[in-house]
Formats: C-alpha cells, structure tokens, sequence
C-alpha cells in the first residue's frame, strides 16, 4: 500500500465517512428522542415505581424484548416495506436511519433503565416528602441522578449504531461499511479495507473519550 | 400536632417473602411545640410508623391528623400541598448527589412552588441558620455526614413547616456530631416552635433532646409517656433503657442503693445531704442523669455498708424527699433476697 493509492482512495474514504456519520448522527437523534422516555417510563412503571402501572411496564418490556432478540441484519430487511412508507425508500443514508433507530431505541431503553433504577430510592422518598409530585420527581430527581448513567449508556449505543451502520451498507446505505465490503472485500483492495477498519476504530476511541469525560463531568457521587 | 389513631399497616405476603404486620394498632399523640421519640429495635415498626405520617406510607387503616388535618382523607393534590407542613430527615440524607448544598434546598423549594426570584435568597438563608452558607456551591460529596445532614434539615425547613420528622438523623453519625445535630434539632424546636417527631434506636438521642417517648415493639406500643413521669417507673423497659446503670452486684456486706431523680427539687445536694445526716459513707457506683428542662433526672446508685444503710433509716428520709428508691443487698446476705421485693419491702434487712 503506498500513498499514490491512499490518496486516490481519499474522496470514496471521506464521503463514507461522512455518510456514516451522517446516519449515526441522525438515528442517534431518534434512539434519544424516543428511547430516553421509553426508558425512563420502563423504569417507573414498575412494581413500587413512582409511576407503577405494571400492564404498561410488562407490555413495553415485552415490545423492547422483540426489538432485542432481532439480530440487526434480519431486522433491517424487515423493516423495508415500512422504510420505504416512513422516507419514502429504502436505499441511501435516510433509510438507514430508520432500520439504524428501531435497533438502537430497544437498547438504549433498557441502558436508560438500569441507570434510572441505580438512583437510590431515598431520593425519590425526599422529594416525596416535600410534596413532590411524580413527574417532577421523574424530571428533578430520576433524570438529573441517572444523567452520567444514560451519557455512558449512550455513547455505548452510538458505538453499536456505528457496527450496525456498517451492516446496513449492505443492503445499500452507502457509508463506511459499504466502502469495505464494495473495495476491500470484492475487489480486494486492503488500501480501502484498512483505511475504513482505521478510520472507524478513530471514531469509536474519540465517541468513548467524549462519552466518557461527559459522565465524569456530570457525576459528583 | 400529631395524633395518630389506631395506625395498622400489614404487607401482603408475596412470592418471596410471607406477609409482615408492620403496624398492629398504633395510637399516638405529640402536643405542638413537643419533641416525642419513638425507640424500639429493627423490626419495630418504627420506620413504617414515621412514613405513615405524611404518608409516604398508606397505612391499611387508621387516621393520621396533622395540624389539625386528617391526611388520610385527603387526595394526592392536598396531601402533596400538606406534606409540604411536615418537614423530613434521613438517615442516609438523601441529598441530589446531581445538585449543590444550595441547588439541594433549591429543589424544595421548587417543589414547594415559591417563585424563582426567590429561590436564591430563601436557600441562602436557610444555609445561614445552619451554618452552611459557605458551602452553598459545594457537592454533597464533598461534606462530612454532620455536614450533609444540615443540608438535609435546611432542606425540609424550606417550606416553613410545622413538623420535623427525624428518621434514624443521626444514626449513621459519630457521637460528637450526634450531639451537634440533636442540639440543631432542639434550637429548631426552640426557635421556631417546630414539633418533632424522631425515630431513632439511641435511648441517648432521646435522652438529649426529647419531652416524650414511645416504645415500640413488634408493631405495638409497649410503653408511653413524658421523659420525667417514665422515669417514675423504675421496672419498665424504657427507663431501664434510657437511664441504664448496667448490672448490679453488691460485694459482701454491701448495699446497693439506686436513687431516681425524676425532676423536681428533691434531687438537690441529695447525696451531699445524705451523707452529712447519716454520716454514712458512700461510693458512687454508677450514675446516669441528664438536665432535663434544667433539673436533673435520672438515676444514681450508691454503694454503702448494708449494716449502716438498715441502721440509719436512710431509706425512709429518702422517700420522704420525694425520691423513688430501691435497694438491692448482696445474695449471700442471711436475710432478704436481693431485689425488687427488697427494694419495696423495708423489713428485709440482714
């Protein structure tokens, strides 16, 4: 591999990396949106819960469990025909987006969950006796505790939209992924192979740095 | 200011664990401006017993009035709105790690619903009374236990309550901090008229700081009644507990003498009294008393020749002073047995 390749290689190598960053960005978006509540709702819904309403928590549970045992690949084929109704089509960075989302929200719920179940029960307790209602307990007390919790929790659930980001170059995102399988594997051109395998382990050790010092930030236990 | 009535609070039994009585009929009543402690071991119903207060426990049945409010018929808006009336503290302090000492009173005061403007101020204030103000922007981390627990009663001061409920404040504190916040404790109750109701199993902590007791024992109300008339009841488990003198055992010929003081002025130079009029001689074998209300209470006991102390007559003066007396002479002595029976029956002398 000399740099003659490299460079020829570049402009492919930027614009997948751009597009990966671009789909991860964007269902990172989505996954915060609707799995934080979701998480948040599994977590208090449940027995002696601040919100304990146990039909719901067993009925989210189970929709968050079928999200969890579907391996990504399959997923992704079978959300097709509803990728296509939700951004009208299946190829490209925006419908990945949603195969990328439908995987990520069911597992940053439950990363939410645990964190927001580790917030000792003295505190909801305190904010109880000060004539707390349970929203505001959910908003003043539950969120800002499991805050470092749910930032590690993410950054752990953007690292795994990045590896599934590369699965849905498959079928046709485009991305870092599709760079590899297209250059690297079919072809057999290693130049691309290690610039996208390099370029990936950058963008998870900086996401695991940020998320990291993040928490860190956040937390004064 | 408190009046709880026939409180029952039973946890159905589960998968996991068989069913628990917790409260079995508790009836409770604290004056305005009281300091009541409830003691009893793990297990009692205690904790159950103070959550039941403001009803972070439903009890199963019975009434609980505060303020002249019964809390039990209210709905969840109103009782949120009458919570804010009870004050709480903890054991562990349960303070927002997330927050600041300050942003930890600020969200009582959030919660209570005062205007932003004033969170500032207010919040700096109640640090001032507890002698915290320049760790306002501290972390709870950051503080001693003594410390956080300041944080945790200017926090249930914010909304200006009536009733501070105590559960376990000082438990998880060293006896040096203890005495510092028992003595926040009473200046609150001084100053700011507050009714306390604390939890604790330290017959110490109540000792220091309150007018009346309860003692609690498997659900149940064992025994009741202000610090000075408990005393009175030199048998019972509570003043037993509060003023514990530890064993007795009188060496040979010798006679134990155990004096209470339950208030009044009997107690005044009694033992200096006592020797000078009997011209006895006395060891001082141990001794439990706290000012209560500025005179003395508790009890002493008194080592003396059994012979001298049958002689004298001491014992009749002593009751003539109002004082309860017990007198406990050694088991190899000819004559009584040693004992309550001897405490109250004078004829038994050797």
């Amino acid at each position: 591999m000399n740099f003659d390749l490299l460079s020829r290689a570049l402009p492919t190598l930027l614009e997948a990396t751009r597009d990966t960053l671009t789909m991860v960005g964007l269902a990172m978006l989505v996954t915060i949106v609707l799995g934080l509540p979701l998480g948040i709702v599994v977590a208090t819904t449940g027995k002696g819960g601040v919100l304990q309403c146990r039909p719901l928590n067993w009925l989210l549970g189970f929709i968050i469990n079928i999200g969890r045992s579907m391996p990504f690949i399959i997923l992704m084929v079978a959300l097709i025909p509803f990728t296509r109704f939700l951004v009208g089509g299946s190829l490209g960075v925006k419908g990945a987006v949603v195969p990328l989302s439908a995987a990520a929200i069911p597992f940053f719920a439950r990363l939410v969950e645990i964190a927001v179940r580790e917030v000792p029960n003295g505190l909801i307790e305190a904010a109880r006796s000060l004539g707390g209602g349970r929203l505001s307990v959910c908003v003043k007390v539950l969120l800002p505790e499991a805050l470092p919790a749910i930032i590690l929790g993410l950054t752990t659930t953007i690292v795994s939209l990045i590896s599934y980001s590369a699965m849905a170059g498959t079928i046709g995102a485009g991305g870092l992924g599709d760079v590899a399988l297209r250059y690297g594997y079919q072809q057999y051109k290693l130049e691309y192979m290690f610039s996208t395998l390099v370029i990936i382990v950058i963008i998870v050790q900086i996401i695991q740095m940020v998320g990291s010092w993040g928490a860190n930030r956040l937390s004064h236990r | 200011m408190i009046s709880l009535h026939d409180l029952r609070k039973s946890y159905p039994a589960t998968a996991s664990s068989p069913g628990v009585e917790a409260l079995r009929g508790v009836s409770l009543e604290v004056a305005e401006g009281e300091v009541h402690g409830i003691v009893g071991e793990s297990g009692a119903g205690k904790s159950t017993l103070v959550r039941c207060v403001n009803l972070l426990e439903r009890p199963t049945s019975g009434q609980v009035v505060v303020n002249g409010i019964d809390l039990t018929a209210l709905p969840e808006s109103r009782l949120r709105q009458a919570r804010r009336n009870i004050g709480m503290i903890f054991q562990h302090f349960n303070l927002l790690s997330s927050r600041t000492v300050q942003g930890n009173v600020e969200l009582a005061l959030e919660l209570a619903g005062l205007p932003r403007r004033e969170h500032k101020g207010r919040s700096l204030e109640l640090l001032e009374y507890v002698g915290l103000a320049e760790r306002a922007r501290s972390f709870p981390s950051q503080l001693s236990g003594g410390q956080k627990q300041r944080v945790g009663i200017a926090r249930a001061l914010a909304a200006n309550p009536k009733v501070l409920l105590s559960d376990e404040a000082t438990s998880a504190l060293d006896p040096a901090t203890t005495a510092d916040i028992l003595g926040l404790i009473r200046q609150l109750n001084r100053q700011l008229g507050l009714t306390v109701l604390l939890i604790t199993h330290q017959m110490e902590v109540v000792r220091k700081v309150c007018d009346s007791v309860t003692l609690m024992r498997d659900g149940l109300v064992v025994e009741q009644g202000d610090l000075n008339e408990v005393l009175t009841r030199p048998d019972s488990d509570l003043s037993n507990g509060l003023f514990d003198l530890g064993p007795q055992e009188a060496g040979a010929g010798l006679a134990l003498l155990e004096i209470t003081f339950a208030g009044g002025n009997s107690s005044q130079h009694i033992i200096s009294r006592l020797a000078r009029q009997f011209d006895l001689d006395f060891s001082i074998d141990a001794a439990a008393i706290e000012v209560i209300g500025g005179v003395n209470v508790g009890r002493i006991r008194l080592e003396a020749s059994a012979r001298d102390v049958a002689a004298s007559g001491t014992l009749d003066w002593l009751r003539q002073q109002g004082l309860i007396v017990r007198l406990f002479t050694p088991p190899d002595d000819p004559a009584p047995d040693r004992s309550d029976g001897g405490a109250a029956d004078e004829g038994g002398r050797a």
